[in-house]
């Protein structure tokens, strides 16, 4: 027996020894250049990240600070999202999406003073010294579950989703990530959370082919609610958020692609605040100021509706989402201190409703070139305009869009906003313009 | 060396003279599936990730072949509707929004074969000499590869 023979042998005896499992496994993997057969388990990493570019021409206003609106231009990770994609089964299946943040870094919260006039918040030092890297030094981070589920597949008609999902509504919350959307920024209906963006409960979803052309589908959700300020793992009030969505997907033949959608969102939202506050206290005889604790307590009840239509004809894209919002029973309730001491102040807010809307047309060239427009509108019944910047306002954007790789996207876009009621009543009533890019990549 | 330069410029021309040989590209699927026939918008919508399953529950698992394979860009261009880049970026966006990345490459038309004859829900398009008899060739839109009005130009 030659030695080649001898280690044929050996090499065949070694591959009997190997379970069949394993062994028709390395066999898909030999004919598949993506491995995974369906019905085995696999864990799959992906995910996206972009670096936007962004200056804003506030012409040294001062004003613009404190609202959001950075001072200099700079470069930024916006987003690093981590996708673990687990097919346990044939059927089960679970998603986990995290974002790396470099959030809280010493940023002060919204609304907080800024005495150093030093841009758009006060910063705290957050360096540190790294216990990784001697000599080196780190800041905080952080990491946001921005998806955490586990679905079971029944049918093509029904898939049971437990766990923290994106809320499905519209259009642009189920894109989701910045190489899919096609702006660089969110419309205001989405930045302002006209629905919740995501909720912790229980989904179920599934669609039906009408014929071969047509696919009709829906979602219907029962969850804590919307997350607000609050961590997702906690509903302060009991009351479960209701929602649903139906969609139709229409292929027209040589008139394109049509999708509509309409959507919709109940349910209550209670949000608890602990802070300090100064009140005047007699301490022998002198009243002055001692620190007490201070809880503040929003709860209201909001209805939320949404439709969306896109089409898709060759290289043209025309969509647009229309968002509705109603609250009723806001109710803010102060305390101030504790005990049998505690002051307690509640004020109730009129019900009140918040709508608005983007449009965006965009067509795509040859080499993956799509200029595109978007037009955007938002609007609040309140009369009070202290409660945000971004209430009634308006904004055109003009841009382009080059995928240069299916999973590479470069984007610049120049937008312009005005508030028309602002103008007349308080500051910042000059229009903001601002110049942005970014690249966005799967991975 | 003038005379391999015409014997060379003399093969080109013969080479380029010859009529191309037409083949037409087949949908496959796994002999045990009981569709014989499905819509070009069938196909479509299971290449885009759209129909998941088949009507008797079955998980459809499509199978792409690598980019430079024959017939890759025909078959993508009279099913999906688009060109293969585009039909790259659906599957990224795909993922991206979360639902996953159902479509596997094989390794080449003889691998999908052997893939489309292992798994039930399997389909894929390869040249129809890649077929063997283990798996079967759909009917789409009533018509077999190579009839004419079949949906799917030939490779040429």
């Amino acid at each position: 027996m030659t030695k080649t023979t001898k280690t044929a042998i050996g090499l065949l005896a070694l591959y009997a020894a190997i379970p069949g499992a394993v062994r028709a496994q390395a066999d898909d993997d030999e004919l598949l250049l993506a491995p995974a057969a369906e019905s085995a388990m696999s864990l799959k990493f992906s995910g996206f990240a972009d670096l936007e570019w962004a200056r804003f021409f506030t012409n040294g206003d001062p004003r613009w600070k404190g609202r959001g609106i950075p001072e200099n231009s700079a470069f930024s990770v916006g987003n690093l999202n981590l996708y673990m994609d687990g097919r346990l089964d044939k059927n089960w299946r679970s998603l986990i999406e995290i974002r790396f943040t470099y959030l809280p870094a010493g940023v002060a919260l919204q609304g907080q003073s800024d005495p150093l006039s030093t841009g758009t918040g006060f910063y705290t030092d957050t360096q540190t010294y790294d216990y990784a890297q001697l000599r080196a030094k780190t800041q905080w981070g952080g990491i946001v579950i921005e998806r955490a589920w586990l679905e079971y597949r029944l049918h093509q008609v029904l898939t049971l989703r437990a766990g923290h999902f994106l809320t499905p509504y519209g259009i642009w919350n189920v894109d989701h990530g910045s190489p899919t959307i096609i702006d660089i920024a969110p419309p205001f209906v989405i930045g302002q959370e006209l629905f919740p963006r995501s909720q912790v409960g229980l989904e179920l979803y599934g669609s039906v082919f009408l014929g071969s052309r047509a696919r009709l589908g829906y979602h219907a959700t029962v969850s804590n609610g919307r997350i607000g300020h609050n961590p997702a793992y906690v509903d302060l009030d009991s009351k479960y958020g209701w929602g649903g969505r139906f969609f139709l997907e229409l292929g027209l033949g040589a008139a394109g692609e049509l999708k509509l959608g309409y959507s919709t969102y109940g349910g209550r939202n209670t949000d608890r605040h602990q802070g300090l506050e100064v009140v005047a206290a007699p301490v022998n005889g002198t009243e002055v100021g001692v620190l007490v604790p201070k809880t503040t307590t929003w709860t209201g009840d909001e209805w939320d509706q949404a439709v969306d239509a896109k089409w898709e004809l060759g290289g043209l894209t025309l969509q647009g989402e229309y968002f509705e919002q109603r609250l009723r029973d806001e109710q803010r309730t102060v305390v101030i201190g504790s005990g049998a001491s505690a002051v307690t102040s509640s004020t109730r807010q009129d019900p009140y409703w918040r709508r608005g809307w983007y449009g965006l047309v965009g067509y795509r060239l040859p080499l993956a070139i799509m200029p595109f427009a978007v037009y955007q509108y938002i609007s609040d019944s309140r009369a009070d305009w202290q409660h945000d910047s971004t209430q009634d306002a308006y904004e055109w954007t003009l841009g382009v869009n080059w995928r240069v790789r299916p999973n590479v996207v470069l984007k610049a876009s120049y937008s312009y906003a005005w508030w028309p009621r602002t103008q007349q009543t308080l500051e910042n009533k000059d229009p903001l313009k601002w110049l942005a890019t970014q690249v966005a990549w799967a991975f | 060396m003038r005379t391999i330069l015409k014997v060379a410029l003399a093969a080109s021309l013969a080479l380029a003279a010859a009529p191309a040989v037409a083949e037409p590209i087949a949908v496959i699927v796994n002999k045990d599936n009981p569709r014989s026939g499905l819509t070009v918008q069938e196909v479509r919508s299971m290449f885009l990730g759209r129909r998941t399953e088949w009507p008797d529950g079955t998980p459809a698992q499509p199978f792409d072949l690598p980019p430079a394979a024959p017939g890759r860009a025909v078959f993508i261009e009279a099913v999906a509707g688009m060109k293969p880049e585009r039909f790259a970026e659906q599957w990224v966006d795909q993922q991206v929004r979360g639902a996953g990345n159902a479509l596997k490459v094989a390794a080449s038309p003889g691998a999908a074969v052997k893939l489309v004859a292992k798994f039930r829900g399997g389909i894929a398009f390869v040249p129809l000499s890649a077929v063997t008899s283990a798996v079967k060739v759909l009917i789409l839109d009533g018509k077999l590869p190579g009839q004419r009005g079949y949906p799917i130009p030939e490779i040429r």
